[in-house]
């Protein structure tokens, strides 16, 4: 979707119409101790210039060293590159930036919190996807992303540049629109025309104006857990049919169990189609606290700020297997306009805040037991300004 | 928010009660009236004059409507609601009610009622599909002022209703009709050493007896830190930005409200919506009525201080 003219533009990474990159990596970046604010907005250059070059198809150690040869190329375009900035950028004694740190851009908290109902792995370390920098990196495939974050860390030491990368977090998109679960994901995702209002920055502070803010979970799944339910306890707290995607409508309480009715395939009315994408009010409690209902309370605009309403582009990751599981999850990124609205959807009761992912905390007779399916395994907030001369967010930094 | 003679923040009061409410009660109650307010500003009683001005409330000549015009020049600004409410409706003294002029039962109403009497459908601009309009598309087709957008609580509202209305479904206004407080996210608030502070201390009140739903329908929320805790509201940080509790505000961003509607099933009521191209929604700066809320907003904060 293109800014409309004067407004600064979205950086690269943030996929407001059809399709996304399939493969996803998030760098988090510190500058060394003692780091001034010059020498970080000069490291920060470099990363881009090179990341600049490198989807132009120009790797640095292979470009030509010798009379009369020509540099070898891969592939141009192959991935985009977003630059965000966290909360300890802004930190006392740091002297990164004398720019105003973001109200709500704030360390997720260790070891409490930071939901109430969505906590840390007990073994995550603290600090897990936090940092002064995160680099987004999304692209055509594994290799794309990979071959960059290697080529920003080969510049790092080349150039000795203050920056250290400390982590990555890789991930994928499935091509068959359901997540790890199985069921559906993304399908009740803020509709394409609200999504440009939705993630947009007004500018507070007026440095990241016309820019936006990430959010990311990395998102634990006990696959186990949920695998061990049936198939109606899982419709129950997703809140649609696993096969067909289509809304619960309600549940019907038989003495021994609860069966969930789904509403009917989209037919021909308009109604019908847009309950598929956006199901109706329910006075069913027990359908009222699936997930679905949780995560979506409303289709208002996202100039309504109690609507809440955000951008989701995640990414489904594995990483690796321990003690004979595989460690699965999602790497939940959200852009929205202020970090209000994401505090709000995992804060308020009524929303995610009640209950881990869905069903009610009080349930009734047949309900799903309450399950623990997620647990935080790193995330961050990053304040992502809009695209600039020469890097995104130059302006925090010292001119050099 | 309460302050101390320093003028740090010592104690939080909200409240979702409508004036009307407030009107009648002073009208043909005044001596409750008088006793619930002293109770909210926690002293032993407040004078007449404070809520009726210079009209004897207790004077054989003085009638309910001659009570309800006192109390409404006193305590909600006058009758166009363009002054500051008095002390103990401004949180000098005490907060009792809603004083703003589209917070009141009426408006409520009209909102709700606009929003089920136009059922709409729009053509989606990217889809090309028919779908329900968002609040900020709805709100333009219904009855001049009966809602207005850049508001959090009429664009989420229309958005609700019309689709309901568009559904074919009947509605009606749950009893007793009100604006009730649902939740307070409490553990957004940190003590000095960063704990979240103890739901206890976070006070529902107003609610009538409760009613076999179960939903929570209080309309006032007291914030104050016991004597014993050893720190002061003023040290209580909000985890959210990680800095002191400075404003009513910030407390308030944690509160959600909400109305209660009862409703039908859905095709109970035969509704015909045409689709209708989906009406561009600007930003927010560039609406008059958002620049015309946001003045109302800064004005009232303005006559408050």
């Amino acid at each position: 979707m293109m800014a409309a003219a004067g407004t600064p533009e979205l950086q690269p990474g943030i996929y407001l119409g059809p399709g996304a990159p399939k493969a996803f990596l998030l760098a988090i970046a510190e500058f060394a101790p003692g780091c001034d604010s010059a020498q970080a907005g000069t490291a920060l250059r470099r990363v881009w210039e090179v990341l600049a070059d490198l989807r132009r198809g120009v790797v640095r150690d292979t470009e030509a060293t010798r009379p009369g040869e020509e540099g070898a190329r891969v592939d141009a375009d192959t991935f985009d590159a977003l630059l965000g900035y966290g909360a300890s950028l802004f930190g006392p004694g740091r002297d990164l930036t004398e720019l105003v740190r973001p109200d709500l851009l704030v360390a997720l908290g260790h070891p409490g919190g930071p939901f109430p109902t969505l906590r840390w792995g007990s073994d995550v370390p603290p600090g897990s996807g936090e940092g002064d920098v995160c680099l987004q990196l999304t692209g055509r495939d594994s290799q794309a992303v990979s071959r960059a974050v290697v080529e920003v860390w080969k510049l790092i030491v080349d150039e000795e540049l203050p920056l250290s990368i400390r982590e990555t977090y890789e991930g994928f998109a499935r091509d068959d629109g359901r997540s790890w679960i199985g069921f559906h994901d993304g399908v009740s995702n803020i509709r394409r025309s609200q999504r440009e209002a939705a993630v947009r920055c007004a500018g507070d502070p007026a440095w990241n104006r016309g820019g936006t803010y990430l959010a990311f979970l990395r998102c634990g799944v006990d696959l186990a857990a949920w695998r061990r339910l049936a198939r109606e306890q899982q419709e129950i707290l997703v809140g649609r049919d696993k096969l067909t995607g289509n809304p619960i409508e309600k549940v019907e309480w038989d003495g021994i169990r609860l069966h969930p009715r789904a509403f009917p395939s989209p037919a021909g009315t308009p109604e019908e189609r847009d309950a598929f994408l956006d199901p109706p009010e329910t006075g069913d409690p027990v359908v009222e606290a699936s997930h679905i209902h949780r995560a979506n309370q409303n289709r208002a605009e996202p100039t309504t700020p109690a609507a809440h309403r955000i951008f989701r582009q995640g990414y489904e990751y594995l990483d690796g297997f321990a003690a004979g599981e595989p460690a699965i999850g999602l790497n939940f990124v959200s852009f929205q306009g202020e970090l209000e609205h994401l505090r709000q959807i995992l804060g308020l009761a009524g929303w995610l805040g009640g209950v881990n992912f869905g069903g009610r905390a009080q349930r009734g007779p047949g309900e799903p037991e309450p399950i623990e399916l997620i647990e935080l395994r790193a995330g961050g907030f990053y304040a992502v300004p809009p695209r600039a001369k020469p890097f995104p967010g130059a302006g925090l930094f010292a001119a050099t | 928010m309460v302050r101390d003679a320093a003028g740090r923040a010592v104690r939080f009061e909200l409240t979702t009660e409508l004036s009307d409410y407030w009107e009648v009660l002073a009208g043909y109650a005044p001596a409750l009236a008088l006793e619930r307010v002293a109770e909210f500003a926690r002293v032993e009683e407040v004078a007449a004059a404070a809520l009726f001005g210079d009209h004897d409330p207790f004077a054989a000549t003085s009638a309910p409507g001659d009570r309800a015009a006192a109390f409404r020049a006193v305590m909600l600004g006058g009758p166009k609601r363009k002054k500051s409410p008095g002390p103990y409706n401004n949180g000098l003294e005490a907060i009792v009610c809603l004083s703003r002029n589209d917070n009141k039962l009426g408006a409520l109403v009209e909102l709700a009622a606009a929003a089920a009497s136009v059922p709409q459908l729009v053509v989606d601009p990217d889809s090309e599909e028919a779908r329900f309009p968002s609040g900020s598309e709805a709100i333009p087709n219904l009855p001049e002022h009966s809602a207005q957008d850049c508001r959090n609580s009429d664009p989420v509202v229309v958005e609700r209703v019309v689709r309901l209305a568009t559904e074919g479904r009947r509605i009606r206004f749950d009893d007793p009709i009100g604006i009730y407080i649902l939740e307070v996210q409490s553990s957004q608030l940190l003590d000095p050493d960063g704990e979240s502070l103890p739901v206890e201390w976070f006070r529902l009140g107003r609610q009538g007896p409760p009613l076999p739903d179960g939903l929570p329908r209080h309309q006032r929320l007291e914030l104050e830190i016991p004597a014993e805790a050893g720190f002061s509201l003023a040290q209580v940080r909000a985890a959210r930005t990680g800095r002191p509790i400075e404003h009513g505000a910030q407390i308030a961003e944690l509160v959600q409200l909400g109305l209660y509607l009862r409703v039908g099933e859905p095709r109970a009521v035969r509704v015909q919506a045409k689709p209708r191209p989906a009406p561009t929604v600007a930003a927010c700066s560039e609406r008059p009525d958002c620049a015309l809320e946001i003045e109302t907003a800064e004005r009232l904060e303005g006559l408050i201080g």
